[in-house]
């Protein structure tokens, strides 16, 4: 058994012995097991990173997700591309927080404890599904075939779409979100229980579970939005597509628990206000972002529900999957049994109160949370039982959505503003806002208002339904933003001589809203008013400019004022031209030592020395088969070379080969005598996964006379696989975005260059609402009852 | 619980139950067991199945690779796809394949596709053409299936 696999069946052993000190209360054998099942699993993701970032190829999990080329920060986020990676960091965090638990005196407590004991048991869970597909498998236990003793050159590699910074982060951040809701979770269900057992509250269980959970749930709502901020920006920046968020399944499965999570954060310090109130549907919630993280691990790694994120489908989905029914049932059949068993105190019923607004704010937010995930299960769970597939694009989750995402803005805005003393104003204020929404619903300067392209998803049938919700104005998003911003206004007016403490916390409130208000505003017109234009360019063109003609979509605020140019459109205003273009390959940053010579290298030191062994790189520009021989003709910057070599080689042009062979002097190829050609027995294709073929374009775009944006656009064609490396000038308002549709066709290459107007508003009210949660993190006033 | 909220909780439990009636009976099918349906045409599910209508038919095959959510996919099928004179190449001179990379991973490996959208072009005899990675708009579009189309012709699986 490798070192790995023996910290593994440690911490497999030593969580199996916490959880039996912690049930039949062994007070000396507790402390110290936790401390071993913690630290084991520690020691043990701190080995896998080793693993990866001294490259050790023995390890099948090293191989798959690595290559030796990769700069550190790649070769470590590799430990976090796979699934048996992120189980075991998954299992070590939680491992983390039954740790946490011990702090303080609390630890003696039985509420403490009983959470703990739940928390345990699911990072047993963890450590289990890891030791069932361990990240320490070699690859000869992989591979049979594989002699030992063997060593891979070179690993697998990541596919290179995965290859930038932010989504070297995005793993990292999504678990640290999704384990943060584990202590959450056990604390609501042991207070589920514990209450219902009793048939009634029990005032210690009531404000541990608020405390603990509180501190817990907002560092995962922190997480989780700061990694789908990542997730985002990475889309942005290497999907080509120009757009942050497609309804693609792992997206959307990522959503749900952070809609939840938002709920619960809501509703749990609603509870923590006064206690009576929410005691059975808070702690549901809570446990269910919980339920819904296991979802989301599901969708993206069980292999059921897949999407291209689900790049590998593990061996351990059925048992994902069996926690998603454990952990979906348990709270809610907890929270059913208390509903019925503990008298709740009777409420005087006035239509208009803030827990009624509350209420009705939380129920907007779990429609939200059902369409959406009606739209990723529907779809899977429908093929599984038809073997029909259901098209549900990313129209369908627009269309369905965008009513109750105004209806959750103007709710999100009265709950900021409503105060009880505040009560007739407010109410004027949320119905003046609605009724502006409304009409702002039929203001439509032209069809490109339309919130939904709906006719291009939906059959010639074109239901009643999608073309009413289709038609609305995407206008009506503006009043109830402004609402948003009213109501903050008025509410740091409130608070603006508070303590100072008091006065920070409100002011995170306030930035976590105006940072919703801002995406909102973003998200809506992004996406709706970006300019989209097609052009071909001829590589060996430099310096030629040509009209963007045909918007593709409309003009919109590209310049806040310019609206309503239509498909087809002559925009000769616009203009793109042709910097410069190079074709190159790029070795990483390994440089490919040792692994082949340039072009140029080999035909100098041919002259040297015609008799050697040479091993020459280049791009496969030509293949030419033969009866007796077949041609391959390589190129690079510095120049081209033959290379014969045996009848039927499977070599695609644009690929990075090494050809290693004799050379031979003034022979005949089909197009010609040349003065050599290197006779190959072998040609590897790309023997380095970080070498890449690029393609690169320097480009500008111009409105008039005045430049928008200038840059670097690319094609990059690794071994497995493409990426496109477009060019995004950024600047206030809008973002100039273009992007190399594919690699060149007879010198020929097609880009979209892209107007994107508030883009960027979008991620400044990330960084607000970020700000915003830190803020009410560290400041939080904790007491109850001290709220206005 | 009081009056107001029961109602609340009743509106929202019948705004689901509508949204869930109505989107399942709404929403088109795009594949069933056998064909998939872009552009109003049938394309074969897997390879194989396009493999053998191919040798069949004698015509050269064009395997594209799609998943729902991508955004070039649905520009390819608006734009391209669905031009009349494209589709009228596609219908009659090529054996179309649409790959769903969510549900087809055999053929998505076994073609070393990393992302969708990505078009194989082959001989009816299963040689690789060329390999369009990424989008490609339709006058470019056209070109290509042209050229493979008479080199496909010329020179069956040389």
């Amino acid at each position: 058994m490798s070192v790995g696999d023996a910290l593994l069946a440690l911490s497999l052993l030593s969580g199996g012995a916490a959880a039996l000190a912690l049930l039949l209360s062994l007070e000396r054998v507790r402390r110290p097991a936790l401390l071993l099942f913690a630290s084991s699993l520690t020691l043990a993701f701190l080995l896998l990173l080793y693993y990866f970032a001294v490259s050790d190829f023995r390890l099948y999990y090293v191989w798959r997700f690595s290559s030796s080329a990769y700069p550190i920060y790649y070769k470590l986020s590799g430990s976090l591309a796979g699934q048996e990676g992120t189980l075991l960091f998954w299992a070590m965090l939680i491992a983390l927080s039954a740790l946490w638990l011990e702090r303080g005196e609390e630890r003696r407590l039985a509420f403490v404890k009983h959470t703990q004991l739940v928390v345990v048991v699911l990072g047993l869970y963890f450590t289990f599904l890891t030791f069932l597909q361990s990240p320490f498998t070699t690859i000869y236990e992989a591979f049979p075939d594989v002699p030992p003793g063997f060593v891979p050159e070179d690993g697998n590699g990541l596919n290179p779409l995965l290859l930038d910074p932010w989504m070297a982060s995005h793993p990292v951040t999504t678990f640290l979100g999704y384990a943060g809701t584990t202590i959450p979770f056990a604390g609501a269900v042991v207070y589920l229980f514990i209450t219902a057992l009793r048939r009634g509250e029990d005032r210690e269980a009531q404000r541990l579970w608020v405390t603990k959970g509180m501190q817990w749930l907002r560092f995962a709502w922190l997480f989780s939005t700061v990694s789908m901020a990542f997730g985002g920006i990475w889309a942005y920046k290497t999907l080509g597509w120009g757009g942050f968020w497609a309804w693609d399944p792992v997206e959307t499965a990522m959503l749900l628990p952070w809609l939840m999570l938002t709920a619960a954060v809501h509703v749990t310090l609603e509870h923590r206000r006064d206690s009576t109130k929410y005691n059975v549907l808070a702690p549901v919630l809570v446990a269910l972002s919980f339920s819904l993280v296991v979802y989301a691990t599901a969708v993206t790694r069980s292999g059921i529900f897949e999407s291209v994120h689900a790049f590998i489908a593990g061996s351990v989905g059925k048992y994902i999957m069996l926690l998603v029914g454990i952990s979906f049932a348990v709270p809610l059949a907890l929270g059913l049994w208390k509903y019925t068993r503990v008298p709740r105190r009777e409420e005087g019923d006035r239509v208009v109160s803030r827990t009624n607004i509350f209420y009705a704010a939380i129920l907007v937010f779990l429609i939200v949370i059902f369409i959406s995930f009606y739209g990723i299960t529907f779809p899977p769970l429908m093929k599984l039982i038809t073997t029909q597939k259901y098209a549900i694009t990313k129209q369908f989750f627009n269309l369905w959505l965008y009513p109750f995402f105004l209806l959750m803005l103007l709710l999100i805005a009265l709950g900021l503003h409503y105060t009880e003393r505040r009560k007739a104003e407010a109410m004027r204020a949320f119905a003046g806002f609605a009724l502006l929404t409304l009409v702002a619903v039929f203001i439509k300067p032209t069809e490109d208002f339309n919130i939904v392209d709906y006719t291009s998803f939906i059959s010639a049938s074109k239901p009643l339904l999608y073309a009413t919700i289709g038609e609305v104005s995407s206008l009506s998003v503006i009043p109830p933003v402004a609402y948003i911003l009213y109501a903050s206004a008025e509410r740091w007016r409130l608070f603006s001589k508070a303590p100072r403490r008091r006065k920070l916390r409100e002011a995170g409130v306030i930035a976590i809203h105006i940072g919703v208000a801002l995406i909102a505003i973003g998200v809506v017109f992004s996406s709706l008013f970006t300019s989209e234009f097609s052009v071909t360019l001829n590589k060996n063109r430099i310096g030629e400019e040509k009209p963007l003609a045909q918007a593709v979509f409309h003009e919109g605020f590209g310049r806040l004022g310019t609206w309503g140019v239509h498909q087809g459109e002559v925009l000769t205003e616009y203009r793109i031209k042709l910097l410069d273009f190079r074709d190159y390959i790029d070795y990483g940053s390994g440089g490919g030592g040792g692994l082949g010579m340039s072009i140029g290298e080999f035909r100098r030191a041919v002259q040297e020395a015609p008799e050697a062994e040479y091993s020459v790189k280049g791009v496969v520009a030509q293949v030419l088969q033969g009866g007796h021989a077949a041609f391959v003709k390589l190129s690079d910057e510095s120049g081209e070379l033959w290379i014969a070599t045996a009848p039927g080689v499977e070599l695609s042009a644009g690929r990075v080969v090494v050809a290693t062979g004799m050379p031979l002097l003034g022979v005949k190829t089909p197009q010609g005598t040349v003065d050599v050609v290197l006779l190959a027995e072998q040609i590897s294709e790309n023997p380095i996964n970080a070498f890449r073929r690029v393609q690169l374009a320097r480009v500008a775009v111009y409105r008039g006379e005045a430049k928008l944006g200038e840059g670097d656009v690319k094609f990059e064609v690794y071994k497995n696989g493409d990426a496109r490396r477009p060019l995004i000038d950024r600047s206030f308002l809008r973002d100039v975005f273009v992007v190399m549709d594919s690699p060149t066709y007879q010198g020929e290459m097609s880009m979209t260059v892209r107007i994107k107007p508030l883009i960027n508003q979008v991620w400044m009210g990330v960084v607000l609402f970020v700000v915003g949660i830190v803020l009410c993190i560290i400041y939080d006033t904790r007491g109850r009852g001290d709220e206005a | 619980m009081p009056k107001t909220r029961r109602l609340l909780t009743l509106a929202a439990l019948a705004a689901v139950v509508i949204f869930a009636y109505y989107a399942a009976s709404a929403t088109p099918v795009i594949s069933d067991q056998n064909y998939t349906y872009i552009a109003e045409l049938e394309w074969y599910n897997t390879y194989d199945a396009g493999a053998e209508a191919a040798l069949k038919e004698k015509k050269p095959l064009m395997v594209y690779f799609w998943t729902i959510w991508c955004v070039y996919c649905e520009k390819y099928h608006k734009e391209v796809f669905s031009r009349e004179d494209i589709r009228q190449i596609l219908a009659q001179d090529f054996v179309r394949v649409a790959i769903d990379m969510d549900v087809n991973k055999e053929d998505t490996r076994r073609f070393n596709v990393a992302a969708p959208p990505h078009v194989i072009f082959m001989t009816y005899d299963g040689e690789i053409i060329t390999r369009v990675p990424g989008y490609m708009p339709a006058d470019e579009f056209k070109r290509v299936l042209l050229s493979v189309k008479a080199r496909a012709s010329g020179g069956a699986g040389q």
